[in-house]
């Protein structure tokens, strides 16, 4: 199990993009998603996060 | 030996999927430092093959060895306006679609067509945002903090307090106001109603008055004022 950063839950099934864990239903989610519909700023401002290096705990 | 080097690299990408592990180089894109390197044209293939397959090492591979298209086609649009963050994000989900909707029996170059999905997702969110100019987006960010987190728009947007009372305040004093108007004569509640349009016409002027009923502006203005005490009066009864 994974936190996904695009849903914020912890998923089983996803695959890292650079440093963010995106699940397979995000994934498929931001596939359908145009940059006509309301929902695509959130995937924007998510995927800003894909650039940043997780500190080390 | 090559293909040996790329299901290494593979089985490291596997790893990483099912521990949880970040990629061990720091590369920051939009940044001076380089990205991951791109594949050779037979690494490019090898993976590409694996696709259908639904293998997500050979996914993760594609996407990360390309960013590097991504952040030089957004560069392309840097004078839009547009923040160089937003379109390198723009822009990876337009690889993510390219990496999904590749068909390798078509025989074309995934660069080329990663290229024009990429590009053909910006010019969409251009397009949109050209739309949308003068409205601006409740997710829109305002500003980034040392953490990272973001103070979006929506995050200090709030309503007036008396947002509900408000309403149903003004219908109260309405009719309050109509019935301490129903305790004056006909004429001073007249004066009220064209001076304050109370029955739905515009506002008169003193003058404007004073000239309707035919009598001087000094005189309206002393009844006026006697009319308001007295509805003030007859307001503080009925509370």
């Amino acid at each position: 199990m994974h936190y996904c950063h695009i849903c914020e839950t912890n998923q089983s099934e996803g695959m890292f993009i650079y440093y963010l864990y995106v699940c397979d239903q995000c994934q498929a989610k931001m596939i359908a998603t145009d940059p006509e519909d309301p929902g695509y700023r959130f995937f924007i401002n998510k995927l800003r996060r894909m650039r940043e290096q997780p500190l080390k705990s | 030996m090559k293909k040996l080097w790329l299901e290494l690299r593979l089985f490291y990408y596997r790893l990483r999927i099912k521990l949880g592990l970040k990629p061990k180089e720091v590369y920051y894109i939009g940044g001076s430092s380089a990205l991951p390197p791109p594949l050779t044209r037979e690494e490019e293939y090898q993976l590409l093959i694996k696709l259908p397959n639904g293998d997500k090492a050979a996914k993760a591979m594609l996407i990360e060895r390309n960013l590097r298209l991504v952040v030089y086609i957004a560069r392309k649009f840097e004078n839009t306006r547009i923040n160089i963050e937003d379109l390198i994000s723009i822009g990876t989900i337009g690889l993510i679609k390219a990496i999904n909707t590749f068909n390798i029996e078509k025989k074309i170059k995934l660069a080329t067509y990663a290229s024009r999905c990429i590009e053909n997702e910006i010019l969409m969110y251009l397009r949109k945002t050209n739309k949308l100019k003068s409205e601006v987006s409740f997710d829109e960010p305002l500003n980034i903090d040392w953490d990272g987190n973001e103070l979006l728009l929506s995050d200090i947007l709030g309503t007036d307090e008396d947002l509900i009372e408000r309403d149903i305040e003004a219908s109260v004093d309405k009719k309050l106001l109509h019935k301490a108007l129903d305790q004056l004569s006909g004429r001073e509640k007249q004066i009220m109603e064209l001076r304050f349009g109370l029955v739905g016409q515009e506002k008169l002027t003193q003058k404007d008055v004073a000239d309707l009923l035919g009598i001087s502006q000094s005189y309206i203005s002393r009844l006026e004022n006697k009319i308001i005490r007295r509805l003030q009066k007859e307001f503080e009864k009925m509370i």
